[in-house]
């Protein structure tokens, strides 16, 4: 068996060099950076040796054993000799080994090699949407998120000036912000920032800071409050926590922002002002208005830096945030969302228990990282209803849709009786249809309705899709080609298939062809080796040289003889599930491989030499 | 005198087990072909195993010369076994083949009484072809402006625009959906046995087609046509041609290929191209006369001649060589 395994190697060796030779000359694209071509052209002599991995094998097999048989051809002068059984053995782990391989080749490596070269060819477009997307995030200000896209992107392309300049632009921002969230206290400073190294002092920084003080106090002494709080602030954000100018710039900040509003309501109290802005979000609330009572709340948080610890602002801003955030969604939560997305293209339909029916597609899919798939915005969603007829009665449009699981014990029994929801059905995905701005009511997104039929019109800004959470996140596949779909999903689909609109025949049919490819592939093998047998070498024979020279129509004959035999496996699974029916076509096929093997097996057995 | 009986013995043992599971299989494949979504896989009916048998019968009859010298790769023998196959081959060309002709045209006057029917493709279905994906949401029915026709929700997915549209849409052997699927009903099973088909060089549709065709049109075409038998029973000459077996079963194999490719239109286009030169030729335009594909006509003879002056002198060799022994 060693000498045969020996011999297949050499061959596969072989095939290897002449596929990554062949590559030498395939086409890159243009795409793909310079320092990337060799890596890119290499992977594709890869993926030649894949794509034809089975007929080099088939070819390297054949002529492997029919050398090995040739010498080796004593003792089986009958038939079922055991001389025969003992090559049966050494054939057997060589073709399950084979079988493994080929399978190997088709389910994890082709794949793997095709996204790696998916990368290569995308690196330059993601290190380019990544700056993007965090330049977007940094002009609406949004430091923290921008400083990680600049910081992937630095990663990706450590060279990228673009996302050099971005990342030092957003790191000086975020220090900014951070600095200047200190908590201060009238006539004590707590300090809230984050750890900095107390230790060092920069001299120049001290210089910069001392020069803010003395125009702050320059302003305060000529009572100009707002210069004076303007000064005192920007100093404050420089100042290191040892900084001496420190608290004399905390001083002057907040005797100035005293000042300026008590300059500025004299007329009426300021609590009193503050307590009717609270009472009117309070009462926003009670009557179920949130996103008032959410903008109002927002207004007073982000008015002063003194109501951001206000603890009735912070709280009740809190509650209707929460209630907001359970009908709609906010637009900045979309920013970056499309360059990230985990699945495009998705379709698929689903009928109501009265025979309607909804076809549902969206663009695009992302997922909350973190979140095990539970929050999910859809792009470009569109539904297209249609009545028991079939015909269209209304569209529904939308830019960005965010989905969350809820639970059916929320739903009535009627509205689950409606859905024909079965009762192995524990959550159901919820669609916010409306986004708003975060920070006030200037603009929003609504799903867009047309009705092509008379009849009672409703704008809902929320749905519910009548069916299981679990089916949802299945559905998120390449379900026009259940042949790249994970194994296991694949499986979990079989049943579910046909409910949403794709054959349930051509999916078990491809599982089938999935599952008993490595099977189909041992008796394949084997039948080759029992050609090989009959067509050995002479036992005086050498293999000669130029004899090599015929082996490309050794593979040319191995490609057709592959193909057809993919062909009759593929036919053979088609039968099975016409004549077992889904239920029952795991169990067909796997009989008839296994009488498939059984009569090669003694086919092989059967085989004798004249020696 | 063995070995030849043997070689007749396996002629009709393999040309009735290929004839039958041919046809099984056959019948499996044009079920599968004119299958839709949602309708249910149909093994076999009475009209589709005839359908295959005249099929396959005709296939079976132009590949039983290369089998039957594919045997006698293992099992050679003398000048008997070669009278024997001379013998086996002008039974199937001269004999076997119009006489099943006639057979075939028994069974499909007889049997075969019915107009197919066409199928529609079913509604409730997702079927995507590039980048469009239609959804019918009713069944086809005939329209006032003429063919049969369904709703169907359309969706675009190209890169650049992506849109949702609901519209009737007419069934036309253009409309992507079937024109994508040939030569398949559904084009979700055609994507399935995609690569399969494709590499399939040699056309067997057509050859059977144009052996029936030339039979109806005399004996005079049919004697040229002959020539396609006359080089694919030269195969023969390859059994005995090296030492090695699985060489001569290689090699077989690919001049079967080749050989039927070249018969059933696989070199068309660059032929049609030089008939175009030579059409005033007075060689061509005689052999026009008789035949569809003049020059195809003479790649069998020459082949022929090739492969019968290759095994002579192979034979003379192996003699020599035998007598020195």
């Amino acid at each position: 068996m060693k000498k045969l395994l020996g011999l297949l190697s050499i061959f596969l060796g072989l095939a290897l060099v002449i596929c990554l030779c062949a590559s030498i000359f395939s086409k890159v694209p243009a795409d793909v950076p310079d320092s990337s071509r060799f890596l890119f052209k290499l992977l594709t002599g890869f993926e030649y040796y894949i794509k034809y991995l089975p007929p080099i094998m088939m070819t390297g097999f054949v002529v492997s054993c029919s050398v090995y048989f040739g010498q080796n051809a004593v003792g089986s002068a009958s038939r079922f000799s055991a001389a025969m059984f003992a090559r049966f053995r050494h054939v057997m782990i060589a073709v399950i080994i084979i079988a493994f391989l080929l399978t190997l080749a088709t389910e994890v490596f082709g794949v793997l090699i095709g996204r790696q070269k998916d990368r290569i060819i995308n690196r330059p477009k993601l290190v380019n949407d990544y700056i993007k997307v965090g330049r977007t995030l940094y002009d609406n200000g949004y430091y923290d998120r921008a400083m990680r896209y600049a910081d992937g992107a630095l990663k990706l392309d450590p060279k990228s000036k673009d996302a050099a300049e971005l990342m030092d632009a957003a790191d000086v921002a975020v220090n900014r912000i951070r600095e200047s969230n200190i908590r201060i206290k009238l006539y004590e400073s707590v300090e809230n920032a984050e750890k900095v190294d107390r230790v060092k002092i920069d001299p120049s920084q001290i210089a910069e800071v001392y020069q803010y003080y003395l125009k702050s106090k320059e302003a305060f002494e000529k009572k100009e409050w707002f210069n004076a709080h303007y000064y005192a602030e920007v100093g404050i954000g420089l100042a290191s926590p040892k900084d001496p100018n420190l608290e004399g710039l905390k001083k002057l900040a907040t005797t100035s922002w005293n000042n300026l509003t008590e300059y500025h309501n004299m007329e009426k109290n300021e609590d009193q002002m503050i307590f009717d802005r609270k009472y009117e979000g309070y009462l926003a609330l009670v009557e179920n208005d949130d996103l008032r009572a959410y903008y109002i709340f927002t207004e007073l948080y982000n008015s002063s830096r003194e109501f951001q610890s206000d603890p009735d602002i912070v709280f009740y801003r809190k509650i209707a945030e929460n209630r907001i955030n359970e009908k709609c969604f906010f637009m900045d939560e979309t920013l970056e969302l499309e360059t990230f997305e985990d699945a495009n293209d998705i379709y698929f339909s689903y009928k109501y228990s009265d025979g309607s029916q909804d076809v549902i597609y969206f663009k695009g899919v992302t997922t909350v990282a973190g979140t095990g798939k539970s929050i999910q915005y859809l792009r470009n969603l569109s539904i297209c209803s249609l009545d028991k007829e079939g015909k269209l009665f209304r569209t529904m449009n939308v830019p960005y849709a965010k989905v969350l699981p809820i639970s059916v014990e929320s739903l009535s029994s009627m509205t689950k009786s409606l859905m024909g929801l079965d009762e192995s059905v524990k959550s159901v995905p919820y669609i916010m249809l409306k986004s708003i701005n975060r920070d006030g009511p200037t603009d929003q997104s609504l799903p867009e309705y047309t009705y092509y039929q008379k009849m009672e019109e409703t704008y809902p800004e929320h749905l519910i899709f009548a069916i299981s959470y679990d089916d949802f996140l299945l559905l998120e596949t390449s379900m026009h080609n259940p042949g790249i779909i994970p194994l296991t999903t694949l499986f979990k689909l079989l049943s579910r298939a046909v409910k949403y609109g794709f054959s349930a025949e051509v999916f078990e049919s491809v599982f089938l062809n999935r599952v008993f490819y490595p099977f189909w592939m041992v008796v394949v093998f084997l039948l080759l080796a029992t050609f090989a047998w009959n067509n050995r070498i002479g036992i005086d024979q050498y293999f000669k040289f130029w004899w090599s020279l015929v082996f490309p129509v050794f593979f040319f004959v191995g490609t057709v003889f592959y193909r057809l035999c993919m062909f009759v496996f593929k036919l053979m699974n088609y039968a099975v599930l016409a004549s077992t029916g889904l239920s029952g076509a795991i169990i067909g096929a796997f009989v008839l491989y296994s009488a498939c093997l059984v009569a090669t097996s003694v086919f092989f057995l059967a085989r004798r030499s004249r020696i | 005198m063995k070995k030849a009986l043997n070689l007749i013995i396996i002629y009709f043992v393999f040309l009735i087990l290929g004839i039958a599971f041919g046809t099984l299989l056959h019948t499996m494949y044009s079920n599968i072909l004119n299958y839709v979504a949602g309708r249910g896989l149909q093994l076999f009916s009475v009209e589709s195993l005839i359908e295959s048998f005249v099929h396959i019968s005709f296939c079976m009859l132009f590949l039983i010369c290369p089998a039957v010298s594919f045997y006698r790769i293992r099992h050679p023998a003398g000048v008997s076994q070669g009278i024997a196959f001379i013998i086996m081959s002008f039974l199937t060309w001269a004999i076997l083949i119009p006489a099943n002709h006639n057979f075939c045209n028994y069974l499909t006057d007889n049997f075969l009484t019915s107009a197919p029917h066409k199928t529609y493709l079913s509604k409730d279905y997702f079927r995507r072809v590039d980048n469009e994906v239609y959804y019918f949401t009713d069944d086809f029915t005939y329209s006032e402006k003429g063919g049969m026709e369904a709703d169907a929700v359309v969706i675009s997915i190209s890169r650049e625009r992506s849109y949702v549209d609901y519209r009737p849409v007419r069934d036309t052997p253009s409309l992507k959906v079937n024109s994508a699927a040939a030569p398949f009903r559904e084009v979700l099973v055609s994507q399935s046995f995609l690569n399969d088909t494709k590499s399939l060089f040699v056309n067997f549709e057509e050859l059977v087609k144009k052996a029936r065709r030339t039979i109806d049109a005399g004996f005079i075409r049919y004697l040229f046509y002959l020539s396609f038998g006359l080089a694919l029973c030269a195969i023969y000459a390859l059994t005995d041609l090296f030492d090695w077996k699985l060489l001569n079963s290689v090699l077989l194999f690919f001049l079967s290929a080749f050989v039927l490719g070249c018969n059933s239109g696989l070199l068309s286009p660059w032929l049609s191209a030089i008939e175009a030169g030579i059409d005033s030729n007075v060689v061509y335009s005689f052999l026009a006369r008789w035949t569809e594909e003049p020059l195809v006509f003479v790649g069998n003879c020459l082949l022929a001649l090739l492969l019968l002056v290759l095994w002579i002198v192979t034979s003379i060799v192996k003699n020599h060589k035998r007598k020195k022994e």
